[in-house]
Order: C-alpha cells, then structure tokens, then sequence
C-alpha cells in the first residue's frame, strides 16, 4: 500500500532544486505584516516594539525607498526578459486550454482542513461579481491578446510587455504608497494614491489604492474622510480583502 | 524557529498576542508565499494572500498544538485560501499568466538556476488537480513525512500515499510536455 515509486532523477533533481524556500526580503515581511496587522486590528508595532525578532523586519526610511526602487527596476526588467519567455509561455498556454477537464475539477479538501468557515464561502457568488468587473480591456495598456495564438510570437511578446509594464508600474507606485505608510509619512502615502488615481483612474489595483487612502487619512487624523471614503469602497468592492483593512482602521481609530 | 506553546482556552484572549504572533510570521512568512506560490497563486494574489492566511493563523493560534510541527499546520491555511483563491479567480487566471511571468520577483538569496527550476516545477504543478498538488508539495517539496500530510490535510494516510502515487506520475509528464514546448520553442 505504500510502496512509492521513487522519483526519476531528472525530476528529482528539478525538485532538490526548487525545495529552497525564497527568503522574503525584511521591508517585504514588515510590509505584509502591517497589511496582516491593520486587517486583525492590531495596534501598530510603534517605534521598535518587537525589534528583537531576528533583525529581518527593519523599516527605516532608506531601506524602504530602496526596497520601492528595487521593486520597480526588477519589474521592468523582468517585463523585458518576458519578451524572451514569451513563446513557451504561449506553448504553455495552449497546452492548458487543450485539457478540457481543469475547470470541472472538484474544490477538494478544503472541509476537513483546520481554519473555520469564512465569509468568502458564503458570499462567493458576490466576489466573484467583483472580480468580474475587472476586464482585460478595463486595464492600462489592456492585453488585445485574447486571440494570442493567432498573432506572431514577437507580437505577442510586444503586446504583454508593454501590459507587465503598466502593471508593474501601477505596483509600484502603490508599493510607494505602502512604504510611505509603514514609515509613518501619511501624507506622502496619500500624495502617491492620488497619483495613482489620476493615472489609473480605472486600474487594476484600484481597491488597493483605495485602501491605502484610507489608512492614510486615518494616520492623519481626517477620520470623517476616511469614513465617507471607506463607504464608498465597501459599497464598490463589498468583499474585498482589502476593504476589511481599511474599514478595520477607521473602526479602530480614535 | 518553533513558536512556543499557546496554553489559553479557546475564546480567552492570549497574554500577549501580537508578540507571539510576531514570531510567527517573521519565522514563517516566507514559507507561507512560496507555499502559495507552489499552489498556484500568481505573484500579483501572493501578497495579500500571505496576509490571508495570517489573519486566519492569527486566529487559530490558540489552538495550535506545539507537539506538532509548525509548517504542515500553516501548510493547512494556505491550502485552503489558495483553494478558495483559485475557485474565484479561475476565470480570469489565464488572461494574466503571461503578466505573472513578467512581473515575479527574483528573491535576494536565490539564483536564476533555482528561480528557473521553482518556475518550472511551479508550471508543472499547475497540471496536477488541487487534492494531488497539495500532497505532492507538503510531502516532496516540504519533506514532510507521509502520516503528517494525512494528518495535516485530513484524510487517510492510504489516500496520502495514492495521491503522492499519482501526483509523481502526472508531474513527471507535465515536466515531459514543458519540456517538449521548451525544445520546440529554443
């Protein structure tokens, strides 16, 4: 019964390969740990509270902004070398779409796994109203490339190119925002969503954006700003994640 | 690094929560994202995902139990965010597959050669159904023994060790076919 098969060693050397976990970089895990925090509706890690834990979470000002220029020129760059991976990437994709049985696909396990049952089982049908909002066509530089396989791989390859470009860029200046946050220069947060919002009024990360705005407000003590907007958000993406943060901050503020 | 133990009933609020918690997450948010990633969640999700599933960590940390390993049971919440993720975005997933390329991250202390395999292994693992994806990674990826799988997904260890079974198989062909794509495309 459990007699295995042991692995080919091609395959065995792929996953040896690939066992390494990636170290997050500390402004990232500080970053993802103030997002977790403002969801939970933990009280901020103030100055150096919680310091001793290994050194990896520091948030000084310089390592933020570098980590958000790193963020951006490794972006770019990677948007260049898809123009390299972009045949496989094809090749992949029309592979997929020949194996008819992927969507019908149970979603398995999730009963006896250990979390309790959430909202996003109950109100899956609205997300997924949500998410459905988000059309390629409503994305800067929106990928026409629905009909990819009929276009030349070169072509293609421009075409998503310049799609990553407009993405990473849109991150980017949100991770800006992010960082400006998690240092405590609320006013430079706000100044970079409203950046975001005049150049991707209609992005892709708009609920993001928005969330951001509102920790921001909340930081500099523009509560019924806040509020007014949080509304505003919840009503337009009523199951966000990100919504939850926000509406979580202006909750707990004073 | 082991978290300590929670010691508190269910409901009572632990001493002091945001520390211990602190722990957690430095010591395992890393492994959190690149399980995500090993499931499917494209880079773009990856990041408030990881915070998903803290938050539900958060939550179940009081009844976490120290005698077990810690990963297989944060294995657990990611699986099942990443589950619920996939079933709501599946329709969009295959538009943005190209951009995911493009936009992933080169991680401070991994070399292209690994970053190249991960990719790889990671395309292949997107051919496996969800139930064998999940046992494959907790246990080759993961190294984590078979009873430990059966226990931290929940189901028998004879159903462990089918899934295990198959899932080798089919990710051995899926590596074959991507493979074949690569020469043809080279």
């Amino acid at each position: 019964m459990s007699e295995l098969e042991p692995l080919e060693d091609d395959i065995l050397a792929l996953v040896g390969a690939a066992k390494q976990v990636p170290e997050l970089t500390g402004a990232r895990k500080a970053e993802l740990f103030d997002a977790t925090a403002a969801k939970l509706g933990l009280p901020p890690p103030g100055g150096g509270e919680g310091g001793g834990g290994g050194g990896g979470t520091g948030t000084g000002a310089g390592a933020a902004a570098a980590a958000a220029a790193a963020h951006l020129g490794t972006k770019l760059t990677m948007a260049l070398i898809a123009t390299f991976t972009i045949g496989i990437v094809v090749g992949v994709i029309a592979d997929r779409a020949l194996s008819p049985d992927r969507s019908a696909q149970p979603v398995a396990s999730a009963s006896v796994l250990p979390a309790p049952p959430l909202a996003a089982e109950r109100d899956a049908g609205a997300h997924v109203a949500a998410i459905e909002t988000i059309s390629p066509a409503s994305l800067p530089d929106a990928p026409k490339a629905a009909p990819a396989a009929s276009t030349t791989p070169a072509h293609a390859a421009s075409t998503e190119a310049l799609s990553s470009r407009g993405l990473a860029a849109e991150r980017a200046l949100l991770d800006i925002a992010r960082s400006a946050l998690a240092r405590g220069e609320a006013g430079e947060a706000l100044a970079a969503t409203s950046r975001h919002a005049r150049e991707y009024p209609d992005g892709a990360l708009v609920e993001e954006r928005e969330a951001i705005a509102v920790k921001a407000l909340v930081a500099l003590g523009r509560k019924e700003e806040a509020r007014t907007r949080v509304q505003a958000l919840e009503q337009r993406f009523p199951t966000g994640l990100s919504v939850r943060a926000a509406k979580a901050a202006v909750d707990s503020a004073p | 690094m082991e978290p300590p133990a929670h010691r508190q009933a269910p409901g009572v609020e632990p001493a002091r929560p945001a520390l211990e918690f602190r722990e957690v997450f430095d010591g395992h948010a890393s492994y959190v994202a690149a399980t995500l990633g090993r499931l499917g969640v494209e880079e773009r999700d990856r990041d408030d995902l990881v915070s998903e599933v803290f938050v539900r960590v958060h939550r179940a940390l009081a009844s976490y139990d120290a005698a077990r390993p810690m990963k297989p049971w944060l294995f657990a919440f990611a699986a099942r965010v990443a589950s619920e993720h996939r079933r709501l975005a599946r329709h969009r997933r295959e538009v943005f597959a190209e951009i995911d390329m493009a936009s992933s991250e080169l991680a401070a202390d991994e070399t292209i050669e690994r970053r190249q395999a991960r990719q790889m292994l990671e395309r292949a693992l997107g051919e496996l159904d969800e139930e064998k994806r999940e046992v494959f990674v907790l246990h080759d990826l993961d190294e984590t023994p078979v009873p430990e799988v059966a226990r931290a997904l929940g189901i028998p260890e004879g159903t462990a060790y089918t899934r295990l079974r198959a899932a080798r198989a089919e990710l051995t062909a899926a590596v074959r076919r991507l493979q074949q794509v690569e020469r043809r495309t080279a």
